[in-house]
């Protein structure tokens, strides 16, 4: 589709859009060309003194510059684990919201702008946001209005907004469109008292009605118009405070979830020591690059072999549980833990143009240890997935395995099934059946009971 | 002009002037206001000729 990258390159399927600057990799690092314009971009950063100062905060990703028979290439610090914005908890695209606007606030204020205003351009290292798209900076031009704004409401504020004021997640939503909420749709959901909360009135229903209004003048040469009236950047850099202050006045207060207090429940209480004395004997038997921790709650597990992985990926399905995990990581670390909002039985598909702009979970690195402590039962009971095929696509990711078996008489199982007629539709849940399908796959290296449940620990077979 | 590769919107960029504190404001009117004397302009302006086909314009 894009031809063949420089330095033998591979270009990246979702970077296209923006044809000043194209991100591609070679030798397992990664680069990004530039045309004409993206370079006249690049230069203007790299001559400021904001890319040093971003780069040495960890706000901006470390870039250096790489000429080659006089092309000029951008080297890019690789980010450990690419996650999507429909994979974020409220707080998570809040912090990232934050971050582009400070980052545009500073960029004018040294004569750059940013082009456009898109999530997709942060990335989470752990649980700190990171900007990744240095082609996004620019020369700011006299008389330019903020080309992001309407792309920043409908990707960072409205699903914001949503889930504050009317609790609708987002994730479905920025999931089913890239291109985000569009200011109708917000207007639709944010009605009655909820038009007063801050930002609601001003962004969301004036900018609906306007967008209404001049949807058959878009011909009309706005731009031009501002730049001979005067425009500047002063007044991108006001129109940025207001609505950081809507950012920082808009709050979610989901209370508990189902799940949310899971950690407290006495028969989990009781089996930690067990599981996590467990875990980390099996982490531990060599470094690891890369763990999944599935269904991984509070990320305890995650923390308690943090030290042994470059980058341990916490996926839960509860927002609730992974926005309150990712506000604890924030302070208390460790910083290589990256907590997600994933649902396993309905995980990210690939998305966008020829489904690969925006890339499933699995493309986007491969495992080395996979955490499935607790979850069995919610994937074989809760989403009615055969017992066989959960084992079957953990043998496709050709990784190690701990598996806490958790049988259909514990406690917890039969909560799953009090409505179902449990032993006709999972006659194959069993022990048996486990081990079974497992023998056929993996070998067994390890096991420990741990009360009514079982801890495996299972390795592919070569 | 910056070459912006997304869409930012005509009504959001007419917004911005509002949303951009008194000095935007003030663009606001100035940008409202030349539109307005413009369509004066072009509504008190007297009406286009009739285009005659150039034949008949030759012929004449």
């Amino acid at each position: 589709m894009l031809g063949a990258a420089p330095l033998g390159g591979r270009y990246d399927p979702g970077s296209f859009r923006d044809p000043a600057s194209r991100v591609f990799y070679s030798n397992g690092d990664v680069y990004r060309t530039l045309s004409p314009a993206g370079l006249d971009g690049w230069h203007a950063l790299r001559d400021s003194q904001r890319l040093t100062d971003w780069v040495a905060g960890g706000r901006l990703v470390a870039t250096d510059e790489l000429i080659q028979d006089g092309t000029t290439y951008l080297k890019h610090q690789r980010i450990p684990f690419w996650s999507h914005p429909y994979e974020w908890s409220f707080s998570m695209l809040r912090d990232a919201a934050l971050l582009h606007l400070d980052l545009l606030e500073e960029a004018l204020r040294s004569g750059l702008t940013m082009k456009d205003a898109t999530p997709y351009n942060v990335q989470f290292v752990g649980s700190s946001p990171i900007f990744t798209d240095v082609g996004s900076f620019c020369s700011y031009e006299a008389g330019e209005p903020w080309l992001g704004y309407r792309q920043f409401c409908r990707q960072f504020l409205y699903p914001l907004l949503l889930r504050a004021h009317a609790d609708v997640p987002f994730q479905p939503l920025l999931r089913g469109s890239l291109d985000g909420i569009p200011a109708a749709t917000a207007r639709a959901c944010l009605r009655s008292r909820r038009t007063f909360k801050p930002g609601v009135l001003t962004d969301v229903v004036l900018q609906a009605r306007a967008e209404r209004s001049t949807a058959k003048r878009s011909d009309r040469d706005v731009r031009s118009e501002l730049s001979a009236a005067g425009f500047n950047a002063d007044m991108i850099i006001h129109n940025v405070r207001r609505v950081r202050k809507v950012l920082q006045k808009t709050r979610w207060s989901p209370g508990s979830s189902s799940w949310s207090d899971y950690a407290s429940c006495g028969h989990v209480a009781n089996q930690r020591d067990i599981k996590e004395a467990f875990v980390r004997r099996v982490a531990g038997q060599h470094h690891r690059r890369l763990v999944w921790d599935v269904g991984a709650n509070d990320a305890h597990f995650s923390a308690a072999v943090a030290d042994m992985a470059d980058v341990v990926v916490a996926m839960d399905a509860d927002e609730v549980t992974v926005d309150r995990t990712y506000r604890k990581l924030s302070i208390d670390g460790p910083p290589n833990v990256l907590p997600l909002v994933v649902d396993l039985a309905d995980p990210s598909p690939g998305l966008g143009w020829r489904g690969t702009e925006r890339t499933t979970l699995e493309a986007r690195g491969t495992p080395d240890l996979v955490l499935m402590l607790a979850v069995i039962h919610h994937l074989v009971i809760g989403s009615n997935l055969p017992l066989a095929s959960v084992i079957d696509w953990l043998a496709t990711l050709g990784t190690e395995v701990v598996i806490e078996w958790v049988p259909l008489d514990d406690p917890m199982s039969q909560r799953l099934t009090v409505n179902k007629r449990r032993h006709e539709v999972h006659a194959d849940y069993t022990e048996d059946d486990l081990r079974r399908y497992c023998d056929e796959r993996f070998s067994i290296a390890a096991e420990q009971p741990c009360e009514t449940r079982r801890l495996f620990h299972l390795t592919p077979l070569r | 002009m910056i070459l912006g590769y997304i869409d930012a919107g005509t009504g959001s960029l007419i917004l911005q002037t509002v949303l951009g504190g008194a000095a935007g404001l003030a663009v606001f009117f100035k940008t409202a206001g030349r539109r307005f004397f413009r369509s004066k302009g072009s509504s008190g302006a007297p009406a286009p000729a009739t285009e005659i086909p150039a034949e008949q314009a030759t012929e004449s």
